[in-house]
């Protein structure tokens, strides 16, 4: 299994390079703008894997995306969750939907709560075992923390709603088994979470279960009193870059 | 990359097959062993000094060069790091294998057989285990020839070309090329995906030294 971390550490983003090197099949998840398409295209390359899939865990509002840019100079499509409002042409996923590269399997697993279309990715290495080996948790489950309800429409009774649902999201993700590998897309000082959030940018699935604020909360009104209380401005920008993020693929 | 020559795919094959042309394949090695153009070289492209390899190599080669890649994003990388290194490539050529296989030219291509396939069928095939003596140690299936890869270029002669081969190493990497290099000599080889790491995980047979 290939499994490579591309980060930045200003704005506390992750991004994924994951693939099988006996079949050579590979995909990445949330690539940066800052990284740009090129790092991708060329990491692939000195990893010995191809890139069949660029898969946005969900429209991002914090970061610039390269995800248009490395699929348009691959020739392929975008995938998103099947719920994403995007002005161009994606691969919709659902709960469920398996990408497999190889002897490694990507199981999609919808978590919506901090927008509509996130999906966590579930990853498994059928060469060692059946059971999940990590999950890239987009901005549901954080290290700490949970992704913020706020950053689609700042309308009290709407953050509510995505609250809730992000109540049933992380419930979802914490039925993995606690040795699974947690790798959400932010980490740090991000934007995108809130006062736990961890400086590490990866966990287990038994850490958060013990150690995170948010699992802890098996009431979902509580859960969304917690998550209201503690939320701070959106980040500048944000509506600009949801913006670009989303809008039409350049010529 | 506006000075590259264009270069008509029917040319590029008429060059290369009177050998005028020498072809660099940078692309990985899944999808040259998928398919390539015949007598072309397998250099996978890498930003860890791939140019000067592939350079001190190819130091005294005369003949016009081309290169393969599956982008522009990686045939100019690679045409930039040769360059870097003193050798000119005269052609780029992305996307290449679409183009090659609409003129119907022939490519040359490896196929893959897992573990569990090669287990169920393993009376069909002659084993090569290319892994190097001391990995023998963990167990060789029983019925395998022990070639080590550096060795396999000297022992190719005394081998029958009747018989199907199935490449192994340890993980279906070093048996790729073996696979590819058996199958441009002639040979009808298979490469088992997963290897001998495969093969011990599922307990299957093996001899013990």
């Amino acid at each position: 299994m290939i499994w490579k971390e591309i980060r930045d550490e200003n704005l506390g983003c992750n991004s994924f390079l994951l693939g099988d090197e006996v079949s050579g099949k590979g995909l990445v998840v949330d690539p940066l703008g800052s990284a740009g398409a090129m790092e991708y295209i060329l990491t692939a390359q000195d990893l010995g894997i191809s890139i069949e899939h660029v898969v946005e865990t969900h429209i991002h509002a914090d970061h610039r995306s390269a995800a248009k840019e490395l699929a348009g100079n691959l020739g392929i499509k975008i995938t998103f969750g099947k719920n994403a409002q995007v002005n161009f042409d994606y691969v919709p996923v659902e709960d469920g939907s398996l990408i497999s590269l190889g002897s490694i399997e990507v199981e999609v697993m919808e978590t919506p709560g901090h927008t509509m279309e996130s999906i966590s990715l579930v990853v498994r290495d059928r060469h060692r075992g059946d059971e999940p080996i990590l999950v890239m948790s987009g901005d549901s489950l954080f290290v700490g923390d949970v992704g913020r309800p706020d950053l689609n429409d700042a309308d009290d009774e709407i953050i509510r709603k995505y609250s809730e649902k992000q109540f049933h999201s992380i419930q979802k993700i914490m039925k993995l088994p606690d040795f699974t590998e947690l790798h959400p897309a932010h980490y740090g000082a991000s934007p995108c979470g809130g006062l736990f959030m961890s400086k590490k940018p990866s966990s287990t699935i038994g850490y958060e279960r013990r150690y995170n604020v948010f699992t802890a909360i098996k009431d979902k009104g509580l859960f969304v009193e917690k998550q209201i209380k503690l939320l701070k401005p959106p980040p500048e920008e944000a509506i600009a870059i949801r913006a670009e993020n989303l809008g039409p693929i350049k010529e | 990359m506006e000075e590259d020559r264009m270069v008509d795919i029917k040319s590029l094959w008429e060059k290369t097959a009177s050998e005028e042309t020498i072809v660099l394949d940078t692309r990985i090695m899944t999808e040259y062993a998928n398919a390539h153009i015949p007598g072309s070289l397998i250099a996978p492209y890498h930003r860890y000094g791939w140019g000067k390899s592939v350079a001190d190599y190819l130091r005294e080669e005369q003949r016009e060069m081309a290169i393969v890649a599956s982008n522009d994003a990686i045939a100019s990388a690679a045409k930039e790091e040769l360059k870097k290194n003193g050798i000119n490539v005269s052609f780029v050529i992305s996307d290449a294998l679409e183009k090659w296989k609409k003129e119907n030219l022939p490519v040359a291509s490896v196929s893959n057989i897992d573990v569990e396939n090669l287990y169920e069928k393993l009376e069909e095939f002659q084993v090569i285990d290319v892994r190097e003596p001391y990995e023998w140690r963990s167990g060789v299936i029983p019925s395998a020839l022990k070639i080590p890869m550096g060795e396999l270029v000297n022992k190719l002669g005394e081998l029958p070309k009747n018989k199907k081969y199935a490449v192994i190493c340890a993980t279906g990497s070093r048996s790729q090329s073996a696979s590819i290099f058996m199958a441009d000599n002639g040979f009808n080889a298979v490469n088992v995906i997963g290897g001998m790491s495969r093969w011990l995980s599922l307990s299957l047979p093996v001899d013990l030294q």
